[in-house]
């Protein structure tokens, strides 16, 4: 126990030094002279420094944070309720949703008005993707209504999620090499393209959704017995499956909106924060799993642009890092855990 | 108390509860016909019924977390069904059998969930309660002998060690009615007998606790174990209560239960086994001293307990 705090420490310290490290490189290096002030609002407004920080770097880092934590929370949220080390928000078809809305707003694009799709900048595709995460979401607390145990929803999500993904397909097929691109870059996941205005979005989300789940840890707590014996300890389960899925769905919808769908985030941050708090009350773990998925998607990022330091743009697609690194740690952590209690 | 006298004018405790023409089952057919029981404070009841009886789908209507088919339960004259969740779980322990434990879970952290409906739910308010919940969960562990599991995973732990914890878990939700389905399950022949031993006296110690005079009634609690073991449940149970498919549902002693009920319920059970003796130590009589075994009328539809136990008999 009194190795917490010092974890929680760690941690902090961590996401901090991953955050600085994610603004202080990138494709065109920064003396820290030039770092100091732009971030301490000094000199010149206009210099290609300060608006490399202030429109590029910190938005980009403060996407990286917030998108971070959310995911791990939501993951957090849908494996304890589902009692399934499998579960995320790309398992329950939220992923997906969003993907259908957006792979059906880049299709429809030739048939919308241009100059109102230019005015709107990047505002319609995060509405495309927080619509369909809605709907799908909202398809998932139906399903939820009726169904009763864990399980059987798990896999009605799946089941939303590969049908999403069908329909994503057919568009493909009937759509042009442009439309083509750009719902794969998309579909690549970035923090790049995320504004000051949207991280604000994503911020007020994030925060809400995590306080909200952070009220839940006790019945989330009982939860883990599954659902009978949560019913026996006093928890109104099907009501507070609804309230975990709507947390949940929140949190995935507005990052997956202003991000793209992040893979793997959402379900290897739990493993990570559980393999290095070793508790399971909710009320540690969950403020673990912010700090983790924050430092988690700052270093991806980090590493996502690395190969162009110096250079160029060359960014690489994040969803390619978060699998590449977050798999062998998550693989890690399980051998560790396998080599302790064996 | 302090004699034969004062036992004799002290009043009968009160009902905890009560089951008024319930049935049970899932969906709109009953298993059986309806009950009608008054189970009192100080109570150990032994639910005895073969694999599918309903047992557990009783003891899951009588914990308020299955809706009746007909009837209503009470407890402490609340009725369960219109209790809040929370109210419910604090008035009633209930421990089902689970095949699937977290297996990452401390044995103190399956422990401790059992405080789940006495802790406020929005953290800062847990002050005060904590450390107390702390020494509640100690204070049950230590009764179950099951310290020495507090910081092990339940991964790494026997089916025994595990079902000591979740028995420790319902204790630590220090309710007055304990519902228990199947708690025998898994442990050893001594644990088993232990066990009862001690279920016996959990009903029978002051309940509510705190010091004398606080509460104005301290009455004990009521225990409801759904078991498999017949021998053990007749030398430790205060009353028994039998079901089968089909089959009124039958309450009382353990003497009253031995004879044509039991045989009635399980129509195949040999009536001359006895291995610790323990129905001689409490004089019970009429468990078959002839041996026969013989199926009960009406066993046509409960017929099949015969056929699951036809190496006993």
């Amino acid at each position: 126990m009194s190795k917490l705090p010092f974890i929680f420490a760690v941690l902090l310290l961590l996401v901090a030094l991953a955050f600085a490290i994610d603004v202080a490189f990138g494709p065109v290096m920064l003396s820290a002279a030039e770092l100091v002030d732009g971030l301490l609002g000094r000199g010149d407004p206009a210099s290609i420094s300060n608006v490399i920080l202030r429109e590029f770097r910190l938005p980009r880092a403060v996407a990286a944070l917030c998108a971070g934590a959310g995911l791990g929370v939501a993951g957090f949220l849908l494996q304890t309720q589902f009692r399934s080390p499998l579960a995320g928000p790309t398992e329950l078809g939220i992923s997906s949703g969003a993907a259908l809305g957006v792979a059906a707003l880049i299709l429809a694009e030739p048939l919308l008005p241009t100059a109102l799709l230019t005015a709107l900048g990047p505002w319609p595709v995060a509405a495309a993707a927080a619509l369909g995460a809605a709907a799908t979401m909202a398809l998932v607390l139906v399903i939820a209504s009726r169904v009763w145990d864990s399980a059987s929803l798990l896999l009605a999500g799946l089941m939303i999620a590969s049908a999403c993904g069908a329909v994503i397909s057919l568009m493909q097929y009937f759509s042009d090499a442009t439309q083509l691109k750009a719902y794969s870059l998309w579909g690549f996941g970035g923090l790049g393209g995320v504004t000051w205005p949207q991280n604000g979005v994503m911020a007020v989300c994030v925060g809400v959704g995590s306080l909200a789940a952070f009220l839940l840890s006790r019945p989330l707590y009982a939860t883990l017995l599954g659902d009978s014996a949560a019913a026996a300890l006093g928890v109104p389960v099907r009501a507070f499956r609804m309230m975990t899925l709507a947390v949940a769905s929140l949190l995935a919808g507005a990052i997956t909106a202003f991000c793209g769908p992040i893979a793997f985030v959402g379900l290897a941050v739990p493993h990570l924060a559980r393999a290095l708090v070793r508790r399971s009350d909710p009320r540690l773990l969950q403020p673990a799993c912010v700090l983790v998925g924050a430092a988690l998607l700052l270093v991806c990022d980090m590493l996502s642009h690395m190969p162009g330091l110096g250079r160029s743009q060359a960014v690489l697609p994040l969803n390619a890092i978060t699998s590449l690194f977050g798999a062998p740690a998550v693989l890690y952590f399980l051998l560790r855990r396998a080599g302790r209690s064996a | 108390m302090n004699g034969t006298f004062a036992d004799a004018v002290a009043p009968a405790p009160p009902v905890l509860v009560s089951a008024r023409g319930l049935a049970v089952g899932h969906g709109r057919q009953a298993l059986f016909p309806p009950l009608d029981a008054a189970l009192r404070a100080g109570e150990l009841v032994c639910l005895l019924g073969g694999n599918g009886a309903g047992k557990t789908t009783l003891l899951k209507t009588l914990g308020g977390i299955l809706p009746p088919v007909a009837g209503s339960v009470t407890v402490g004259g609340e009725t369960v069904a219109t209790l809040a969740p929370r109210l419910r779980a604090r008035r009633i322990a209930l421990l089902l059998t689970t095949s699937q434990l977290p297996p990452f879970l401390l044995g103190r952290e399956l422990v401790s969930l059992g405080r789940t409906p006495h802790a406020p739910w929005l953290p800062g308010r847990a002050a005060r309660s904590h450390e107390s919940d702390a020494d509640i969960v100690q204070r049950v562990m230590a009764a179950l002998r099951c310290e020495h599991l507090a910081e092990r995973r339940l991964g790494q732990l026997s089916d025994g060690e595990r079902q000591r914890l979740c028995l420790a878990r319902a204790l630590a939700q220090d309710a007055p009615v304990l519902l228990l389905d199947e708690p025998l399950s898994h442990l050893d022949p001594p644990a088993k007998a232990e066990l009862l031993s001690l279920l016996q006296e959990w009903v029978r110690a002051p309940f509510p606790e705190g010091p004398s005079g606080s509460t104005p009634e301290r009455v004990g609690r009521t225990v409801v174990a759904a078991v498999h073991e017949v021998d053990l449940a007749l030398g430790f149970a205060d009353r028994c209560l039998l079901v089968a498919p089909g089959l009124p549902p039958f309450l009382g002693t353990p003497e009253e239960a031995a004879g044509e009920p039991l045989r009635r319920v399980f129509p195949g059970w040999p009536t001359f086994w006895d291995p610790l003796g323990l129905r001689r130590g409490r004089g019970v009589r009429g468990v078959g001293e002839s041996g026969d075994v013989h199926r009960a009328p009406g066993a046509g539809r409960g017929g099949h307990y015969g056929e699951r136990h036809p190496g006993k008999a």
